[in-house]
């Protein structure tokens, strides 16, 4: 018989607990440990106020990221050590040098938002070992604040990374430094072929932590015709539904742990992508800036680093979202799908991946494993996201385009829209009417006008079916606006 | 002494050791667990309500309906309304509590509540002021406020519009919450994150029909409130209380955030139109305005918040004859409440727009149409109060000043002019608050001191802690007064038990009035104090002093003539408690000269005007409405401010939030009267990245001759006027796209949604250039 007790690292202590399925991160800290410094707000990750530290071995060399602990499935933290607020100080009257600086700047008011601020401020001192104030409100748009209006967070936050530029050494009290050494054992120690199963009050009977594709393939063996499985990578989509809908699935089955889906390889003609790479890899990582910059500057438009830590390219194609700003440009990128399920692998193109609303071509044992996008030399990308708010916000409309061209004249071109269709989807007319053409011979008002005709949006929360049409225009405009000053440029 | 404190929560914030409603509750043994049943139906007669689904659930204790309440089922608190605590036979808005389903814990009871099924009649709801008007729905009659003084008739012109405005989600981080403890002898100890105990106390009470001295009302601090927790936090610890009656034990109440933004109170949406007239010079003449608010389904303080619109409807400026009118309205929505500048912001942005667009008419300067209509020494306003003090002027002069206002447009310019789809746009809005409850029996605070005979002293008054640092303020001011230093005083939570008939902390009284009765406090402390000393000197120095030159500074006592000499603040106390001196001190203060007629609109409701200007600039993506805000500059009335730090604080975070409602903070319902934007994911509030690096506050700190306690001015909510300044650079920025600027239709708030719109009609009616 499995258990469902693991094991990790609690600011700075070694745990073991019995965890429930379906428990997230959040409620173990408050309920289990009593640890009430992380605040419940939203429980869907747009505040921050339940923002922890996740610290996890990698290659012998400790990892932090800034998590929102509303949305991490609990039994993700074995073999991490979870940091809260109240593992930055060790005695009652004591205050981390983060603390003093945002006490001296009057970057609290109200209070409840404040924990979240200071483990998102903690994360990214830990993680880096340069600071700039760009990356530094990166790494705080996933933390709002109603009180203070900001400007004495910035402050303080501004404050807090001079002080660290000379004192890195301070960053990490001594107990949390041993609980990384904790951590370190405990890896040799334990494996990551986990499953369990327990009555949990809330349906779920089983998480799974997967290990390798073969795995995978037995378990769903094993499941079949227990009732419904749920392949969940980042779980930033499946848990909101879960927090706040109160709707579980009977079997998680976490693939985040199969290698093969958390690499990011090149050549000279494509680049292949594993579905559980997260946002947040894909902003930062060397090969993507180098050969496809474009998709770091789209998911740099995306969420908060938060959410960005742990949700993946996967999920955010596999949720089939009609507004997923990945879907779309990749979509915009001819990309193709590499799907892995029962009877092994196959190939789709993004183009035949969707169906309907919230409808892929998968199979309830599928999912996506890879996604590889073919590369240009010469050819000009761009995205477009139209949100009410600039960051940690859902688009309204989002567009790719994207152009072949050679010798000022353009050649294929697709353009992608999310926010306009039941999902995301390009636009069919305007490909023919660019092909062949030169830049003088472009009406950009009527190809605008022509793709908008294209699409009947919906009106939602989101916006208005009006203010959508106009958008897929105006986007048009913006991208061949943009496309020509870079050819004009090259000459 | 000058204190300049820090917050004196701010340790605790920082750690997440700070005290909260839920904290308190987490501490109980026993605890059960409240969540109500509410109304799917925005206006309905209730048939039936099925219990069946909540027996099969382990974890259930009882189900409440209106039925099992001993006392009077009416939370209505000093409005004249009736609002049930649990329905009876009628449902009014989508929201409504009908049952209390109690469980052992908090998921349990929110399963279960949402499993009971009611049966409705359904009947056809008022949403909307234009509904409601049809319907003749109104609370009360229409209040008019008038003043004709003479004006030259000459050259007149006329403008005039009509603008909808909004409702605001208050977005407190922490929910509404309510933990009740029971006691015996039927006591009650209620820790509400609420605004207002004596409210609190008094509804409790009514409900369980006994008197008020069985309920205690304690609140340590509110994660923010905003006023979303003035009113309407008593219908939760309502709860909270008839379920801890019905089952004897301790029983916690905290709402799930998408059921707060649903199911609560929002800032009066307004339907206002108006009329100005100027003449070639941009003097304003003449101005009609008609506000109608939006009230919801219960008065709550619909009454008071239209009030304080009407009364600031001239926003900074003088207009010669004014012509004011407004009217709530009873719709099936939540009721309508409190949220910082209670009716102000909105009646004041109309005028404002009216003004915009009397300058853009004349292609006059924004700023100096402002400077020639503010209000000068010995003007009078709408409401027959004479302005004592008249700093407009001074105020838009300093914003001239900070913001390089000259060069400034000038950039614009040329910036708009090399830019096709690009454009900058500059707003300026002008500030007068007039500061003071306009229900005068209000306008009063208390507090009580012990002074401990180790020294140490007790500080408790009426306010609420909700993030502003009230409490450090009021404990500034015993410092300073008692020649102390902060760590010498505990703040007390907010207790009914020692101060009892305390008014709301509302209407950026707080400091004012709680400040001012602790002052009190303390100089009466002080004066006993004093003459004691006297004794203890002659008896350990054997020196004479004189009661007029005894001094408190610095923990120390001493006589201007022995400065060596000097007695610890400790050792004083000490002293004073063994000669049998009263070390105890309740004070009372009560604003002075404050008078307004209700009836005849005629008055001095304000005690004092705070006022202010900002400017903002802003760029516009023609092509997808979306924006930016440059830069900030904000020039603040501040007094002789207590803590100069706390208020900047104050003016940033207000300045913020009303930037967040004229820009992206959209409240929506649909036709059922469901809250539509009820989730952070849908009703956005800005975030860090909304606030530009350029944010300018230039606090002028100076002695003014109408100002309150210690010479300061209270800070709480004219701030939020400066946010407005966001939807006029915006407007602003799209005037350089169209040919006639003055009809530039553009929605409040100013969301990309909206700009984009009002960009597309200015293309519609040929007017783009
Ligand atoms: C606060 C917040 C902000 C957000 N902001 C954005 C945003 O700006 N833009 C945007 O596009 N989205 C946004 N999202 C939506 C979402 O987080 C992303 O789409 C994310 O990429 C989903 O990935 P995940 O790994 O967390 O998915 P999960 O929640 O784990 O899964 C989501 C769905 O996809 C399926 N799935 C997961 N992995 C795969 C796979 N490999 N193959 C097939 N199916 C799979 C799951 O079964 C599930 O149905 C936001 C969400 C939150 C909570
Ligand atoms: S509680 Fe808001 S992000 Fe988790
Ligand atoms: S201090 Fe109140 S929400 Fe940030």
């Amino acid at each position: 018989m499995q258990t469902s007790i693991i094991k990790f690292v609690l600011n700075g202590e070694l745990k073991s607990l019995e965890i429930s399925p379906g428990t997230t991160l959040l409620e173990i800290i408050r309920d289990s440990y009593h640890l009430n410094g992380t605040k419940s707000v939203c429980n869907e990750g747009d505040c921050g106020a339940c923002t922890v530290t996740l610290v996890e071995y990698q290659e012998d060399k400790p990892l932090f990221k800034a998590i929102n602990s509303c949305l991490y499935p609990a039994e993700k933290i074995m073999n991490k050590h979870v940091i809260t607020v109240e593992g930055l100080t060790c005695k009652d009257s004591e205050l981390h040098p983060i603390q003093e600086i945002l006490y001296n700047n009057y970057s609290t008011q109200c209070g409840f938002c404040t924990p979240g601020i200071v483990m998102s401020i903690f994360a990214y001192l830990a993680e880096n070992s340069e600071y700039n104030e760009e990356e530094l409100r990166e790494a705080l748009n996933g933390n709002l604040c109603r009180c203070t209006g900001y400007v004495h967070i910035i402050q303080g936050a501004l404050e807090i990374i001079n002080y660290f530029s000379e004192h890195q050494d301070k960053i990490l009290p001594k107990k949390l430094l041993e609980g990384n050494k904790k951590l370190a054992d405990l890896n040799k120690t334990f494996n990551l072929n986990f499953a369990e199963k327990s009555q949990g009050g809330r349906g779920v009977e089983g998480y799974y932590l997967i290990k390798s594709l073969a795995k995978y393939q037995e378990i769903i063996k094993k499941l079949k015709g227990s009732g419904t499985i749920k392949v969940v990578a980042g779980a930033t989509d499946l848990y909101v539904v879960g927090n706040l809908r109160r709707s579980y699935f009977k079997n998680y089955l976490d693939i985040t742990y199969i290698p093969e889906l958390t690499t990011v390889k090149a050549d000279d003609k494509y680049i292949t992508i594993g579905a559980s790479v997260t946002l947040e890899t894909i902003r930062t990582n060397r090969l993507i800036s180098d050969k496809l910059p474009i998709l770091a500057e789209v998911v740099s438009q995306m969420a908060s680093k938060q959410i960005r830590n742990i949700a993946s390219i996967g999920g955010n194609v596999g949720n089939a979202s009609p507004v997923g700003d990945c879907a779309t440009s990749l979509i915009g990128l001819n990309a193709r799908l590499i799907l892995f399920g029962e009877d092994g692998e196959r190939e789709v193109s993004i183009d035949q991946f969707y169906k309907g609303y919230k409808e892929t071509v998968l199979k309830h044992h599928e999912f996506i494993k890879e996604i590889i996008i073919p590369l240009q030399d010469k050819c000009f990308y761009s995205f477009e996201k139209s949100a009410k708010r600039k960051t940690l916000d859902i688009s309204s409309v989002c567009s790719f385009c994207y152009i072949e061209y050679d010798k000022g004249k353009m050649n294929i071109s697709r353009f992608a829209f999310g926010g306009v269709a039941p999902y995301p989807k390009l636009a069919l007319s305007i490909a023919l009417e660019l092909r062949g053409k030169s830049l003088e011979e472009l009406d950009i008002e009527y190809l605008g006008e022509k793709v908008s005709q294209e699409f009947t949006p919906l009106s939602d929360i989101r916006g208005s079916s009006e203010y959508r049409h106009i958008l897929i225009r105006n986007h048009v405009i913006k991208h061949l606006e943009k496309f020509k000053e870079e050819a004009m440029n090259e000459g | 002494m000058k204190v300049n404190s820090k917050h004196l929560s701010g340790k605790l914030h920082l750690t997440g050791k700070s005290t909260f409603v839920e904290n308190i509750a987490l501490q109980a043994k026993d605890c059960l667990y409240a969540y109500p049943v509410v109304s799917s139906k925005a206006k309905a007669k209730i048939i039936k309500l099925d219990s069946e689904a909540s027996k099969s659930n382990p974890n259930f204790k009882h189900l409440i309906t209106y039925e099992d309440i001993p006392g009077e089922n009416n939370i209505a608190h000093g409005n004249g309304d009736n609002q049930p605590l649990l329905a009876v036979k009628d449902v009014n808005y989508v929201g409504q509590p009908i049952a209390i389903v109690v469980a052992t814990t908090l998921e349990d009871a929110i399963a279960i509540s949402r499993k009971i099924k009611v049966e409705y009649e359904e009947e056809i709801p008022i949403l909307t002021v234009n509904d409601a008007v049809q319907a003749k729905s109104e609370y009360g009659p229409r209040r008019l406020f008038q003043r004709i003084d003479s004006c030259s008739k000459d050259d007149i012109r006329e403008l005039q519009g009509n603008l909808t405005i909004g409702a605001q989600e208050h977005f407190y981080f922490e929910t509404q919450r309510c933990f009740v403890a029971n006691e015996e002898n039927g006591y009650f100890t209620v820790y509400s994150s609420t605004q207002a105990v004596s409210e609190v106390q008094e509804v409790c009470a009514r409900l369980l029909g006994v008197s008020s001295n069985y309920i205690t009302v304690d609140v340590r601090r509110l994660g923010g409130a905003f006023g979303g927790k003035e009113a309407q936090a008593t219908l939760w610890a309502g709860i909270a209380t008839i379920a801890s009656y019905i089952c004897q034990k301790p029983v916690y109440l905290a709402l799930e955030r998408k059921d707060d933004i649903s199911w609560t109170g929002k800032r009066h949406e307004f339907v206002n139109s108006y009329k100005i007239k100027y003449n070639s010079e941009g003097k304003l003449l003449s101005y009609e305005l008609d506000l109608k608010a939006n009230g919801g389904a219960y008065i709550d303080l619909s009454f008071a918040i239209l009030e304080r619109a009407l009364l600031h409807s001239d926003s900074g400026y003088y207009i010669p004859e004014m012509n004011i009118t407004g009217t709530a309205y009873r719709t099936n929505l939540p009721p309508n409440t409190a949220f910082r500048g209670f009716g102000a912001p909105q009646s004041i942005l109309t005028t404002e727009l009216a003004l915009e667009r009397v300058a853009y008419s004349l292609k006059m300067d924004l700023l100096d149409i402002r400077k020639k209509n503010v209000y000068q020494l010995g003007q009078t306003t709408q409401y027959g109060m004479e302005v004592q003090e008249a700093l407009g002027l001074e105020m838009l002069e300093d914003l001239e000043e900070i913001s390089n206002y000259q060069e400034l447009k000038a950039e614009i310019a040329d910036f708009n002019n090399n830019h096709k789809y690009r454009k900058r746009g500059i707003g300026i809005v002008t500030g007068k608050f007039g500061i003071s409850f306009t229900a005068t029996f209000l306008n009063q605070g208390s507090a009580l001191i012990w002074i401990y005979s180790d020294g140490s002293i007790s500080l408790s008054h009426g306010g609420i802690e909700m993030g502003q640092q009230l409490y450090t303020k009021v404990a500034t001011v015993v410092c300073e007064s008692l020649g102390i230093t902060m760590d010498n005083v505990r703040s007390e939570s907010t207790n009914t038990k020692r101060v009892g008939n305390s008014s709301p902390t509302a209407a950026s009284s707080g400091s004012d009035l709680n400040g001012n009765a602790a002052r009190q406090a303390s100089e009466n402390l002080k004066a006993r104090l004093a003459e004691i000393s006297l004794k203890l000197f002659k008896e350990k120095y054997d020196i004479n002093v004189d009661l007029d030159d005894v001094l408190f500074d610095n923990n120390l006592i001493f006589s201007k003539r022995y400065i060596e000499k000097a007695l610890t603040f400790k050792e004083l106390a000490h002293y004073a408690y063994m000669n049998r001196v009263d070390l105890g001190e309740h004070s009372f203060y009560k604003t002075p000269l404050i008078d307004f007629d209700k009836t005849t609109n005629k008055g001095r409701p304000f005690y004092y005007f705070v006022y202010g200007a900002s400017l903002m600039v802003s760029e516009v993506d023609i092509l997808t409405g979306s924006y930016k805000i440059d830069s900030i500059y904000v020039v603040h009335d501040n007094g002789i401010p207590l803590n100069a730090e706390i208020d900047k604080g104050q003016i940033y975070g207000a300045t913020v939030q009303g930037l967040g409602y004229c820009t992206m903070e959209e409240v929506k319902y649909n036709e059922k009267g469901e809250s539509m934007a009820n989730t952070p994911s849908t009703y956005k509030i800005p975030a860090m990245s909304d606030v530009c690096s350029n944010f300018l506050v230039k606090q002028v700190n100076k002695e003014r001759s109408q100002a309150s306690v210690l010479g300061s001015k209270a800070v709480g909510e004219p701030p939020f006027l400066y946010g407005l300044a966001g939807w006029f650079s915006i407007m602003n920025a799209i005037s350089y796209v169209t040919k006639s600027p003055e009809s530039i239709n553009l929605k409040m708030p100013a969301t990309p949604e909206a700009v984009l719109l009002a960009i597309e009609e200015i293309k519609k009616r040929g007017l783009y250039v």
